[in-house]
């Protein structure tokens, strides 16, 4: 799956859940969903499920204990996609 | 070791939607799934639940200086007496691990401090609601409130204390420029926030 366009979809799924709007204006692949976004911890969760519903794919729980920051949810989202 | 969760129930039902298919297979176990199903106050449970699990994961988090999202893992497996009290102690199973903690419940909040042993150290914690619930106003409050108590604790002047977090997001107290050995957790969410330390 084409990069820029992964980053576009998972942008998409991340901003209604973002507190600290600038960061998100400088969103990077190191961004960090918490730390940097000031997203909720229970909002990570609806991110998750966003983006399952997204692209029909199941995030496993041991994937789901690294989806911290931008360029491991990208990861995760190629792998599953990829195959 | 110490950590600690405030949540909001107003704001953690205007954020979040606990009911949406597959919320609650990804947060909780079997086990905690059944006490939330079997509950009269379903909704509480889940944030009640929620705010241990992530008072034990600020503790763990502190301990391994790495940052991870396993809440299912990390297993509220027992909760006394009842909800219905003001207040109640809780034991966490993670990995190998047994934590335990205690949780003060109010109509509007749910704090939530865990610990590693069965007998809890000798801590200061309060939480204090707030006016507005944007990041920078949260967090400048709570440390504002967390070193006055601190520099009457300690009897230090407050002035010469600030809050910094590191490189893995975990905060530590500073005197002059030099950090200090004590163990605290900072927590906030919506127009709540909340704090502990270990004296």
């Amino acid at each position: 799956m084409d990069k820029t366009a992964l980053i576009a979809s998972l942008k998409k799924i991340v901003e209604p859940y973002v507190q600290d709007k600038e960061a998100f204006g400088q969103l990077s692949e190191e961004t960090r969903f918490i730390e940097d976004l000031k997203i909720n911890s229970a909002n990570l969760v609806d991110i998750i499920l966003d983006v399952e519903d997204a692209f029909d794919i199941i995030i496993e729980d041991e994937a789901m204990d690294q989806m911290l920051t931008v360029k491991a949810a990208m990861a995760i989202i190629s792998e599953k996609v990829d195959g | 070791m110490i950590g600690n969760d405030i949540v909001d129930l107003a704001y953690a039902r205007q954020m979040s939607n606990w009911q949406r298919p597959r919320f609650l297979d990804k947060v909780f176990s079997a086990t905690e799934q059944h006490m939330i199903k079997e509950a009269e106050d379903p909704e509480r449970w889940v944030w009640l639940l929620w705010s241990i699990k992530e008072s034990v994961y600020k503790l763990i988090h502190r301990n391994m200086q790495r940052s991870f999202f396993a809440p299912k893992r990390i297993e509220c497996v027992a909760v006394t007496p009842t909800i219905t009290n003001e207040a109640v102690k809780f034991v966490v199973h993670y990995e190998d691990q047994t934590y335990f903690g205690e949780s003060q419940l109010d109509q509007a909040y749910l704090h939530s401090i865990a610990y590693a042993a069965n007998k809890n150290p000798d801590y200061s914690a309060a939480s204090f609601s707030l006016e507005q619930c944007d990041y920078t106003h949260q967090q400048a409050f709570i440390r504002r409130e967390l070193l006055r108590q601190y520099a009457k604790t300690e009897d230090l002047a407050v002035e010469r204390l600030s809050i910094q977090k590191n490189i893995s997001g975990i905060p530590a107290i500073y005197l002059g420029g030099v950090q200090q050995d004590t163990v605290l957790s900072i927590s906030h969410h919506g127009y709540f926030a909340a704090y502990a330390f270990i004296k």
